[in-house]
């Protein structure tokens, strides 16, 4: 494996390499759980919309025109 | 003509069009986008017979004979191309003039060539020069030409884009907000140890918030649209006008003071709608059902939107060994952050060189170095010969090494621009 080096890349020659901030370093650890549970937020936002604004309208409907 | 007319106006719901001031004022949007996107491409060279000469095109993944259907020049080699979109430059005028006539099935007619190039080009014909708000575009004049209840899905297209749009942000690229930290500039206006709560704010907003946008309490949905409104007025400190002039408009119409509170639509006429939702979602997901991060990879990326999923720095070196023994090498880099830096695209051109030079190329060994928002350099492609590669659209391609491979770090980026 190649030694890291810096990449110094054309134009940008003297700047620093990107570092992380304070709080994102203190963040870091939390990263995983945090992409998690934005994950579970949007699973549940799809489930909640499909359940309660498309599903169950759609069986309301049809169990009226099933009894009319 | 009655006949057809009336067959014509039924068939398209032009009726809602006609009895809709917001629809109205929609295509008057709609036409404005496509002024913005075709100034662009009017002098662009993506899509021209010298590109394919020049081996500086690139097809999409799914259709990389693409080339075979060129046929214009720009200039200064030749002006078909300046035909064509002076041509689509009357079509808007005209449709315009129609429109303010309230002639609205000829202003609608008009406008179906420019909606079929337009969308033919985005994703059929290249890869290159287009961007987000063309697939916002398409969806809107695709809502407004084609489907029926098109004032409630033209509302739910753009609450589901910024719904689906927070899919390629679950990644430390917003979720740490790395994206904005690895840029000399920083987050615009904002300071630095900030940069993580801006970013999740901005999830939230998109993820949760924006779906109040269509509530029928009108405090939290003026809250949300003033929000959104000042986003996208916030986000052309770096993204510039195009962007929020094909967003904003439409927010104003949809969701600003003409705002009305509209129930779900679930008849048989709303099947059209539903399965444009259904698309949109299967798009957003395909990133993610591919093998790796598709950030790193690119495999699938453009499939949903994309828009700043991650901050990319990247080097491509070749070394050219020709039949006669002959050596050429050549490196390229690329500091802007926008530039996807999609191994594909240097796939393609290599391989287009590599079909153009035939059997004087003997083989192309290529390397590609690529790091996304700060983190060190990948070497996420390292092969002897290019040239006998292939790229499957739909798939992982193994010569692509994800994450998981391990690849070699080969150095460090330092603080790069969004150019």
């Amino acid at each position: 494996m190649t030694e890291p080096t810096l990449v110094i890349l054309a134009g940008l020659e003297g700047n620093a390499p990107t570092r992380l901030t304070e709080t994102q370093l203190a963040l870091l650890p939390y990263a995983d759980l945090l992409k998690f549970s934005w994950a579970l937020v949007f699973v549940s936002v799809v489930m909640y919309l499909l359940v309660s604004k498309i599903m169950l309208p759609v069986l309301r409907r049809a169990m009226m025109s099933s009894r009319s | 003509m009655n006949i057809i007319a009336s067959t014509y106006r039924r068939l398209f719901s032009i009726r809602e069009i006609e009895d809709t001031h917001v629809l109205q004022l929609v295509f008057g949007a709609t036409i404005f986008s496509y002024f913005l996107a075709f100034q662009s491409w009017i002098s662009g060279t993506a899509l021209t017979l010298d590109s394919v000469a020049r081996a500086t095109h690139v097809c999409k993944p799914f259709f990389q004979e693409c080339a075979q259907w060129y046929f214009l020049r720009a200039l200064p080699e030749g002006y078909s191309q300046t035909f064509l979109y002076m041509t689509f430059f009357a079509l808007l005028f005209t449709a315009v003039y129609f429109a303010y006539q309230k002639k609205w099935v000829l202003a609608h007619l008009v406008l179906i060539p420019v909606f079929v190039w337009h969308t033919l080009v985005v994703f059929v014909l290249t890869e290159l020069g287009i961007g987000n708000y063309d697939y916002y575009l398409i969806c809107f004049a695709f809502v407004l030409l084609f489907i029926p209840h098109k004032e409630f899905f033209l509302k739910l297209c753009l609450v589901l884009f910024y719904f689906l749009s927070t899919a390629a942000k679950l990644h430390e690229t917003w979720i740490l907000g790395t994206y904005f930290s690895a840029l000399k500039t920083g987050l615009p206006l904002f300071p630095d140890w900030a940069i993580p709560f801006m970013t999740n704010w901005v999830i939230f907003m998109e993820m949760v918030a924006a779906w109040f946008l269509l509530s029928k309490r009108m405090i939290m949905q003026r809250a949300v649209f003033v929000f959104f409104a000042m986003f996208h007025l916030y986000s052309g400190l770096l993204v510039e006008y195009r962007y929020p002039a094909t967003v904003l408009p439409t927010l104003f119409i949809l969701f600003g003071p003409l705002y009305r509170f509209q129930e779900v639509s679930l008849d048989k006429r709303s099947l059209a709608g539903w399965a444009l939702v259904a698309l949109l979602f299967v798009g957003q997901m395909m990133p993610v059902v591919i093998y790796g991060d598709e950030k790193l990879t690119l495999e699938g990326n453009t499939y949903g939107l994309y828009m700043f999923e991650a901050n990319h720095q990247c080097i491509s070196t070749t070394r050219t060994v020709f039949a006669d023994g002959t050596v050429q090498e050549w490196r390229g880099e690329s500091i802007s952050s926008r530039d996807r830096c999609d191994p594909y695209r240097a796939w393609f051109r290599i391989h287009s060189r590599c079909k153009a030079l035939g059997a004087r190329v003997d083989r192309v060994e290529w390397t590609f170095d690529h790091s996304i928002n700060g983190g060190p350099f990948l070497r996420i492609v390292d092969v002897s010969d290019a040239c006998v590669l292939e790229y499957h659209p739909f798939r992982h391609n193994a010569w692509i090494k994800t994450e998981y491979d391990s690849p070699p770090i080969v150095g460090y980026p330092v603080e790069n621009v969004y150019d």
